[in-house]
């Protein structure tokens, strides 16, 4: 998918699909497996993490409520999603998008968005030097190690920001500016976007109903 | 004591690394422009990360160790003296060649990102590692700490040191200069027949060969031999 809106638009409809029931969160998982990289995405160390709290959640509720086993499945359809969103993101796309969606309001929006990727980047990063560090060292990570390497995550973002900051006062930002932002959204775009909302209805439909359409 | 790079090749969205070669002992330097795929090579070097296609041979090379560009993604202890215990060292002694005597019990954190260099080189160039890579070791510091740096990979005087930097003036004697061109590792040779060959050469050894003028070596000072020797 080329246009970043129609992308973001699709994750957002298949996610509330997934949410709303099982049926929805396997029709997801079916358009999730036709994306291109969707394997790429779930190599990546925050899925596991994440994972891992979807499987706590999901067992706790099991116990205490019930329909832990769904709240897993629809969780982790979510997640994948999720993950292939972040992997397929461009930098640039959220700041096109929301002054697309919201004019010149959109501007800061954007912005603060663009920021909050870049951020995720900069802690993946960091988060993959800092074990390389350790095992360079041979230092395992524990409660020790665990005070600076969080102690640098810290700080490093607080460097970053301050950079970051400075850089705007000198740009003479105060708030708000200008972008005209262009996409070139391919017939693809559009296909898999009509094919996300069909996914919606049919999560939104008990399946029984839909089958007494069929006939 | 040989590094050896086989058809290797990587690939990361749109950038594409290429090499082929062998690093014997000695210092080599790894010549190249910002984005070039000197850390690539650096990551790869080290067995970090593996080739997508291709072998690393390390021949008689017992333990290797990276140092990356930014000395805080190294940083695993709270104080300068936890820092150097985690690399095995002597903090007294670290303390002393970095010039940071009595700060030993001060929180890593509150060291300029130079400082951090510094003391981070100095527990990397005194770590017992057959092959070194140092990515971008002369970035963050002043003139002074770049001769230092210098001056010390001279010394080490055994392994292979691959200094990968895009750095122009401040160049210990190296043994082999190599380049990385648009994410190719090209070879110039051994050194002095090297300089001559070296694209990248900083201007005022270009400035040198365009005089007929070809230096013993790389460092400042073979530099100034030549050039001042030509005034006579």
């Amino acid at each position: 998918m080329q246009d970043p809106r129609i992308r973001i638009f699709v994750i957002i409809v298949l996610s509330v699909a997934a949410f709303i029931s099982i049926a929805g969160a396997a029709l997801a998982f079916l358009y999730w497996i036709c994306l291109p990289g969707r394997f790429q995405c779930i190599k990546k160390p925050a899925a596991v993490l994440f994972l891992s709290m979807i499987i706590v959640v999901s067992v706790i509720t099991e116990v205490t409520t019930g329909n832990g086993l769904s709240y897993f499945i629809r969780m982790t359809v979510i997640l994948l999603l999720a993950l292939y969103a972040y992997t397929a993101y461009v930098p640039g796309e959220f700041f096109r998008v929301s002054v697309w969606l919201f004019g010149p309001r959109g501007f800061d929006p954007g912005l603060i968005a663009e920021m909050s990727m870049e951020t995720l980047n900069d802690l993946e990063d960091d988060s993959s030097k800092i074990r390389i560090a350790l095992r360079q060292k041979g230092v395992p990570l524990g409660f020790h190690t665990l005070v600076p390497v969080i102690g640098m995550f810290v700080l490093n973002q607080i460097r970053r920001a301050h950079d970051q900051a400075d850089l705007l006062t000198v740009r003479g930002y105060r708030n708000g500016g200008t972008l005209c932002p262009r996409f070139h959204p391919e017939i693809l775009d559009y296909v898999s976007g009509i094919v996300a909302i069909c996914m919606l209805f049919i999560a939104i439909l008990p399946v029984r109903d839909v089958f007494i359409l069929l006939h | 004591m040989t590094l050896t790079f086989e058809e290797v090749s990587y690939k990361r969205d749109q950038f594409r690394f290429t090499a082929n070669g062998i690093f014997e002992e000695g210092v080599h330097l790894v010549s190249g422009l910002v984005g070039s795929g000197k850390s690539t090579l650096a990551f790869i070097a080290s067995g970090l990360v593996p080739p997508g296609a291709g072998s690393v041979h390390r021949m008689g090379i017992r333990k290797s160790l990276l140092s990356m560009q930014f000395p805080e993604h190294h940083t695993t202890g709270i104080t300068l003296n936890d820092e150097i215990r985690s690399w095995g060292l002597d903090p007294e002694a670290i303390l002393a060649s970095t010039r940071l005597f009595t700060r030993g019990e001060q929180d890593v954190n509150a060291l300029s990102r130079g400082e951090l260099k510094r003391l981070h080189l100095g527990c990397v160039l005194s770590a017992d590692a057959d092959l070194l890579i140092l990515d971008e070791p002369f970035s963050a510091l002043d003139c002074r700490e770049k001769r230092v740096i210098c001056r010390r990979i001279t010394e080490r005087g055994y392994g292979t040191v691959i200094i990968c930097t895009h750095e122009q003036t401040w160049l210990p004697p190296v043994d082999c200069i190599w380049e990385m061109k648009e994410g190719t590792l090209v070879s110039c040779g051994r050194v002095p027949a090297a300089i001559p060959r070296w694209s990248l050469a900083p201007r005022h050894i270009r400035d040198l060969l365009k005089r007929g003028l070809v230096p013993g070596n790389i460092s400042p000072e073979s530099v100034m031999e030549v050039a001042c020797r030509t005034r006579e």
